[in-house]
């Protein structure tokens, strides 16, 4: 069914060797585990746990071709330093949108 | 090495995901890959085994990739060469790492011919001798090009494997070398029907062939469950 009030933009990611394209799936599927990890870190304040995921993804998205997962990881990580709710809030969203909308091909 | 045998490298990534796509840009350019997601374990794998090249995490549960690296050099004596790979950009963590005793830094994310060029690049460095491909260790004289060596000006007759077996002693000198990484090195990571009594064998061999004893001023030790060692014998 679509949802008219949030239609899915399809991000596609092409990516011709199966095995790179099978570690990118599992990339994915692991950075989608995090969304509600970090959800749950931002409703304990959890700042360190934030800062060390966006640590993480900031220096391993673009590894795989996903320079967005980098760039978001990177601005969680500085709000996080900076105990900003409000950007961790809308970042976690950006990355769950991205991820919902990411198609690896 | 000057025929390209494998090299053998040790990564410390707690990221189960990173340390597979490292693992599988390095084995694609023909490396052999232990990856470890904690200090604990990479600092015991190399006690017991021995490595061409490390690289390093940073950020890890149970310690630091700058610890690790401060203990591998001044406790451990280890100076394999070493690269630090993290997504920490600052000028002072670039000066921290390398005044650690890293050979290079990376940024992450790692970009994969980048990372494949400077572990090449290192290797590169640890193996040359100024003044192109003789490495002269006196008495001894190596030739990498023409595979020959010679002790005293006089050149010993070699099979191509005692000599790449003596190259690597030699470039490795005062290091222990595993049995394991002496397998994968001289005789590649999927001869499976080569055993360790082999290396024994051929150790025995290249002792006698090369006079490695008191005389010459080089010694190659036998260390109990792990390898061997050839070090120069002080005067």
């Amino acid at each position: 069914m679509v949802d008219c009030m949030n239609p899915r933009k399809a991000i596609p990611i092409e990516i011709a060797d199966p095995f790179a394209r099978k570690l990118v799936g599992q990339y994915l599927a692991n950075r989608e585990s995090d969304i509600g990890r970090l959800r749950d870190a931002l409703q304990h304040h959890d700042f360190e746990t934030i800062r060390l995921s966006g640590h993480n993804l900031s220096g391993s998205g673009s590894a795989y071709g996903l320079d967005e997962v980098s760039r978001i990881g990177a601005r969680l990580e500085q709000a996080a330093n900076d105990r900003d709710n409000a950007e961790i809030c809308r970042l976690v969203a950006d990355l769950a949108d991205y991820l919902r909308n990411v198609d690896v091909q | 090495m000057c025929t390209g045998a494998t090299l053998r490298v040790a990564i410390l990534e707690d990221d189960a995901d990173q340390a597979e796509l490292t693992r599988r840009w390095l084995t694609n350019a023909e490396y052999s890959v232990d990856c470890y997601p904690d200090a604990g374990s990479f600092l015991r794998a190399v006690r017991r085994e021995s490595f061409d090249l490390y690289v390093l995490d940073w950020v890890l549960p149970d310690s630091s990739g700058i610890e690790v690296l401060q203990k591998l050099r001044s406790e451990m004596a280890d100076y394999t060469p070493a690269v630090i790979a993290t997504a920490k950009n600052e000028e002072q963590s670039v000066v921290r790492g390398l005044e650690a005793g890293a050979d290079d830094y990376l940024v992450k994310p790692i970009r994969q011919a980048e990372l494949v060029a400077r572990l090449a690049a290192i290797h590169r460095r640890a193996g040359v001798v100024p003044g192109g491909n003789q490495l002269e260790v006196a008495p001894y004289a190596i030739n990498t090009s023409g595979k020959s060596l010679e002790l005293r000006g006089a050149a010993i007759s070699m099979t191509n494997r005692e000599f790449e077996l003596a190259y690597f002693l030699f470039r490795n000198a005062g290091k222990m070398l595993s049995r394991s990484h002496i397998l994968e090195t001289i005789w590649g990571i999927d001869n499976k029907s080569v055993s360790t009594r082999t290396v024994d064998t051929h150790m025995s061999r290249l002792r006698k062939k090369l006079g490695l004893s008191d005389e010459n001023g080089w010694k190659l030790s036998a260390i109990y469950q792990h390898g061997y060692r050839l070090e120069r014998i002080n005067s």
